[in-house]
């Protein structure tokens, strides 16, 4: 390989470190006005008047739009129940009813101050187990945005055929994303009625097709064009649709470029969040460690709108069961309405809820049969031959347990388990922890997203032989400008500096669907591969007449030369071969398309090819729990990732050490906390996300390479992985080495003590 | 409110000398992206809670967000922009690079600045000695560990020259 | 925001505007790290600033017989370095370091700090547990000195009176003195605290002569556990029931349950410590 594998510096790495990379807040346009929505105060109410009265007497004053401006009011996304301004209802606190815009920002504070929102307040339904029997609808009769079922097998035989039956019920929590940049647009409405907009956001294909709905022009009337994304996470997947709607809707009304940021809180409030879950449970087990059957009932509150909870569902449920050759499942799910803040993506999408209570449980099954967390995985966890809970036959690429001895083996785990076990006993006041679990992840859309399992790309090489890259999906910070650029500097036979490619805006490629599910590697560079074919064969047929090379096997390419195999004496530029290609008039300008490999998912019992391949993670953490404070000190976190290939080395390890900490935050230090449905602490300082202090001392990461033998030089997706796991890695911790068992997240050190002393007082009243 | 009342500031901002009128409840922070157009330092919060607005002042790192107007006058400030130049980088910032420590890169400039200021108060600093000092700067794309090896790449680099 | 600043070159200056003023809300304004957040929040607008950074007899600290003078105006960071600080009065020095983080802590002024009375203010605990005095100066340009847990009277609220201004503080020098400080918050850094605690004994021929404890965080304003301070008055310092001592400090503070934690944990979580910063200084 000459570009892939290395660990290039990023594309975008100087002017990020200089400062000058732009956002979408370092915008400026001529006749710019600054934007503020105006927000419900409650979480559920009936709008009667919106009254800008106050508001247009203030000097510097530019417009206002609300519903009665929206030529249909709906943002598309899965379905289409999220308005763009809400007409009668407002359904959770801090929905935007209204915006207004002024010559700058203070000016529009002051204005929204006195925009009047007229309303009747009313109960709002807050607890997604009464969403389904409530009298309050939120969506359609039954406050049910989707449900699945997955049936494998005879699962009821299962369970009366076990030597072992284990069940549980955990819960888990929001998590907010806190990307240090918040959302924003800038909104540009061109004479033609058609509308260009730069926005922060992950998926400018969603944007343009959400926005030609709501003003109701057609898709070749919307240009979305990507600004450097400074933190998304899948934050920026839904949302951004919203915000650039409420934008346009206004730029159009008032005639004038629209620059919309929003605030720190404004934006925890209002924004989408990973969904909380409540999951029910139960493995039949034999005594000999197999586990036969697994049935779960996995429910998601998806907050006021449906957003992206269809499909966060569905991944959640697939994945369910975990990582396990399991021959009997049975799996139901839904995702209901509530008058809190829409949930839509966050990396994991479903995973780390359904996760968190699989690996938890699996800890407990091997305790029951006396064996450890690492045999209970090692008997039952997925391997070339083995099938899914959607009876998904796996042919190949499967990296499951090596990511598992992987860790076990960096860490020491199993001496570890027993020595801390031991150390535990002597020790009063520091307990040391251990804790493994696992995961696998169905890479790209899957067959929940199928229609969408496409992407596109274009390459032009210039005369000068420099390379122009478009693909359609973003980079928001986790380099898929670089690694994009590697695979097309691999596949063009050039150099990685000669290639530049650029932001992505829709007028450059074809809708080439979301930058979500860690499908970019696959999908964007396989469209590039694609588009280098037909250049490449140009290129290829001029080198080899440059060389006098008459056996195209005879033809190789190293670092940006081409050479005859036989004689490496004589070698031709890149640059030289371009020079003639177009000395020749040759074309050497392409369009990829990518369609990945058809996934199924029956409608009756959810079995079939869920995604075209998987990968595969392990995790190990380890840290000193002060019983007397709850409060756990981090050693160390292990991860193993087994993602097929690693483009850029470098980036994965960040990839993976940034995912972990996401996933620790989570699991520990994020909480978000409620009144009546309103966010108590939407700011970083109540909003605790893991700082320098907070991580662990150590980071040990591993990237493990089992080739996909359809994906880009093998690489199958990475991004998402190293959150998932982690969660139950420390409950399992804490079950194991403390034996105390919490199953709902955070594990907060007010939780942790609560348990211990309760443990201390039960075990006082045995004695 | 009663009328705006306007404010003569004169300082020093990335070696130039600046002289402007403003409005006197403005923040550092407001004064560098909207009237300077220097918008390298960003905003993540507003509060002093992420550190992303972080620039040098009168040689101590400070969250731009929260500093008034009224006390930059004769200040000397230094900001992203102000450290690099078109044809050389900062050896700070060519070690953030080098190390892989930049994601999304809206924290980086913040991070950068403060890294700035710890290397100029103590040249060689312990992994402990970082983590503190870097306390006051959130990043959610890198996990810290990358940068934690950005700054002692940092340091190395700058005691070498 | 909605502020109006005004500044100021002198403490007569100051304490005039502080008196003369018809606004509102009227605040000294220093660091900002408070202010300009509440501002920003509008929790304290409209409001006239009265921006007293550049006073410099405000920034000094310096030794006046037995007494430290700590400026209003020094900033946690000049506080976390400066070597009489480190000396005479460690538990301030660690409460200054932890002061949110190094940004925080280079605006930040100790005057801010005591003038914001927030019961998670950290530098008041150590300036509870060392007996410190409030030196406030008045627009008639008189100066009166008051004892820390008078000046502080609720959450949030001091009795800082019209055309006052705090010049600074005097902490009693006593070499004998050991102290210690101790601060547990949802993070490392850049937190608030749930509880913070901050000790200060002295031992004369291995009993203790002097104790005291004073915890943040769990009450109205900063609470000097004054049963444990007496439990511990002449017993061994090598001997004593620490974990009895702990429990009886626990029993005098009034946490709540709150954003940042429970009053059942914040109960805890004060024995633990209390626990602790008796046996960091009694080593």
């Amino acid at each position: 390989m000459n570009s892939v594998g290395k660990s290039y510096i990023k594309k975008d790495a100087i002017t990020k470190v200089r400062g000058i990379e732009k956002y979408i807040e370092d915008y400026f346009f001529d006749n710019m006005v600054y934007a503020k929505i105006i927000r419900s105060p409650v979480a559920r109410m009936l709008i009667k008047k919106i009254d800008y009265s106050k508001a247009e007497k203030i000097e510097g004053f530019s417009g206002y739009a609300d519903y009665r401006d929206v030529p249909v009011n709906k943002v598309a996304l899965v379905f289409e129940d999220w308005p763009c301004f809400p007409e009668k209802y407002a359904n959770y606190y801090g929905e935007g009813i209204a915006i207004i815009a002024a010559e700058n920002y203070e000016i529009a504070e002051r204005c929204a101050k006195e925009v009047k929102i007229i309303y009747e307040e009313l109960e709002p339904l807050l607890d997604p187990r009464k969403s389904v029997e409530s009298k309050i609808k939120i969506f359609n009769k039954d406050n049910i945005f989707k449900s699945f079922n997955i049936e494998k097998g005879d699962v009821e035989k299962a369970f009366q055929e076990a030597d072992l039956i284990v069940e549980g019920e955990f819960e888990t929590h929001h998590q907010e994303h806190s990307y240090i940049e918040t959302q924003g647009c800038i909104a540009l409405p061109q004479p033609d009625n058609s509308i260009t907009i730069y926005a922060s956001a992950q998926c400018p294909f969603y944007v343009q097709k959400s926005v030609a709905l709501c003003l109701n022009i057609p898709l070749n009337k919307v240009r979305i064009i990507q600004t450097a994304i400074g933190g998304a996470f899948g934050g920026k997947e839904d949302v951004p649709s919203v915000v650039c709607c409420q934008a346009a809707v206004l730029a159009m009304k008032i005639k004038r470029p629209v620059k919309l940021i929003y605030k720190r809180e404004e934006d925890i409030i209002s924004m989408s969040k990973r969904h909380p879950s409540i999951t029910r449970i139960k493995y039949a087990v034999k005594k000999d460690g197999k586990i036969i059957g697994c049935e779960v009932d996995f429910l998601l509150n998806g907050g006021a709108y449906s957003s992206l909870s269809p499909i966060v569902l569905w991944r959640g449920t697939v994945h369910a069961a975990g990582p396990y050759n399991i021959p009997n499942v049975k799996i139901v799910s839904k995702a209901v309405a509530t008058n809190t803040v829409p949930c839509g993506a966050y990396r994991g999408f479903g995973q780390p809820q359904s996760c968190f209570s699989a690996e938890s449980l699996i800890d407990e099954i091997a305790q029951k049969l006396n064996i450890t967390p690492y045999e209970i995985r090692k008997i039952n966890g997925l391997k070339v031959g083995d099938t899914t809970a959607t009876s998904h036959y796996l042919d190949h690429s499967v990296g499951y347990l090596d990511t598992l001895d992987a860790v076990v083996n960096k860490t020491n785990y199993l001496t570890k388990l027993k020595e801390y076990k031991e150390i535990n006993k002597q020790s009063k006041r520091i307990k040391k922890c251990i804790g493994l679990s696992s995961m696998y992840y169905g890479v790209g859309l899957g067959a929940g997203g199928r229609y969408l399992a496409r992407a596109g790309a274009y390459i032009q090489v210039t005369p000068d032989a420099s390379v122009i890259l478009a693909v359609g999906n973003t980079d928001m910070g986790q380099g898929a400008k670089t690694v994009l650029a590697q695979i097309a500097a691999e596949a063009l036979g050039c150099n990685y500096d000669d290639i530049n490619i650029l932001d992505v805006d829709t007028a450059l490629v074809p809708d080439s669907g979301p930058t979500v599910a860690s499908r970019t590697t696959v999908m964007s560079g396989n469209a590039i591969i694609e588009a280098a074919k037909s250049i490449r064969k140009n290129i290829d047929a001029v080198a080899m007449d440059l060389l006098n090379i008459s056996n195209a096997n005879d033809l190789i390419n190293k670092d940006g030369y081409f050479l005859n195999k036989n004689n490496e004496s004589k070698k031709v530029s890149f640059k030289e071969v371009v020079k003639e290609c177009w000395n020749r008039r040759l074309h050497l300008t392409s369009q990829g398309w990518y369609v990945s490999p058809e996934c199924t998912f029956s409608a009756d019992k959810g079995q079939g090819d869920a995604y075209f391949i998987y990968s595969y993670a392990s995790y190990i953490v380890d840290f000193d729990l002060d019983i007397e404070t709850g409060i756990m000190k981090f050693n160390e976190i292990t991860c193993a990732v087994d993602f097929g290939k690693a483009i850029n080395p470098q980036l994965c390890e960040g990839q993976i050490q940034g995912g972990n900490i996401q996933g620790l935050g989570w699991a520990v230090y994020e909480e978000l906390k409620y009144k009546d449905g309103k966010i108590l602490n939407p700011n970083f300082t109540d909003y605790i996300i893991p700082g320098t202090m907070d991580i662990p001392e150590k980071m040990n990461v591993i990237l493990i390479e089992k080739e996909y033998n359809k994906g880009p030089y093998g690489a199958k997706g990475l991004g998402e992985c190293p959150l998932i796991g982690i969660a139950p890695a420390i409950r399992n911790a804490l079950f194991n080495c403390v034996n105390i068992k919490i199953n709902k997240l955070p594990l907060t050190p007010e939780k942790v003590l609560k348990e211990i002393k309760e443990k201390k007082n039960e075990e006082e009243k045995n004695e | 409110m009663s009328e705006q009342i306007y404010y003569d500031i004169e300082c020093e901002i990335n070696g130039e000398k600046i002289k402007k009128q403003v409005p006197s409840n403005i923040t550092l922070l407001n004064f560098l992206r909207e009237y300077l157009k220097l918008t390298g330092t960003k905003e993540g919060c507003g509060k002093g809670e992420c550190g992303a607005c972080t620039v040098i002042m009168n040689g101590k790192a400070v969250n731009s967000c929260l500093v008034p107007i009224t006390q930059v006058n004769k200040a000397k400030i230094l900001t992203i922009e102000g450290l690099s130049n078109d044809e050389q980088l900062h050896p700070i910032q060519e070690a953030y690079i080098k190390a892989g420590a930049v994601q999304c890169g809206f924290c980086t400039p913040g991070f950068i600045m403060s890294t700035k200021a710890l290397l100029d108060e103590k040249p060689e600093p312990t992994r402990e000695d970082i983590k503190k000092y870097l306390a006051g700067n959130l990043c959610r794309c890198t996990g810290y560990e990358k940068i934690f090896e950005a700054v002692e790449l940092a340091a190395k680099s700058l005691k070498k020259k | 925001m909605d502020i109006k600043i005004e500044k100021v070159n002198t403490i007569k200056e100051a304490v005039k505007l502080h008196f003369t003023s018809k606004e509102k809300n009227v605040f000294y304004l220093a660091g900002g790290t408070d202010l300009m957040v509440q501002a920003k929040d509008n929790l304290i607008t409209p409001a006239l600033f009265i921006d007293i950074s550049e006073i410099k007899e405000l920034k000094q600290i310096k030794k006046e017989k037995n007494n430290l003078f700590i400026g209003s105006l020094v900033t946690h960071s000049e506080i976390e370095n400066n070597k009489l600080c480190q000396k005479y009065f460690p538990a301030l020095v660690q409460s200054a370091s932890e002061v949110g983080a190094t940004q925080i802590k280079n605006r930040g002024t100790i005057g801010g700090n005591v003038a914001n009375a927030s019961p998670a203010a950290d530098t008041l605990s150590p300036l509870y547990a060392y007996n410190a005095l409030v030196i406030l100066y008045n627009h008639q340009g008189k100066e009166k000195k008051v004892p820390i847990n008078e000046f502080v009277i609720g959450p949030k609220k001091t009795n800082l009176k019209k055309g006052e201004i705090i010049k600074g503080f005097l902490l009693p020098i006593d070499t004998s003195l050991k102290s210690a400080f101790k601060k547990v918050g949802p993070r490392k850094l850049l937190t608030i605290s749930k509880v913070h605690c901050a000790l200060a004994v002295i031992v004369k021929k291995e009993k203790f002569e002097y104790v005291s404890i004073a915890i943040g965080s769990v009450g109205p304003t900063i609470i000097r556990a004054k049963k444990a301070e007496e439990y511990l008055i002449g017993k061994e310092a090598n001997n004593v029931n620490i974990n009895e001592a702990a429990k009886i400090a626990t029993s005098e503070i009034k946490p709540i349950d709150d954003i940042r934690s429970e009053a059942e944990y914040r109960k805890d979580l004060t024995y633990s410590m209390v626990k602790d910063l008796l046996l960091e200084v009694c080593k």
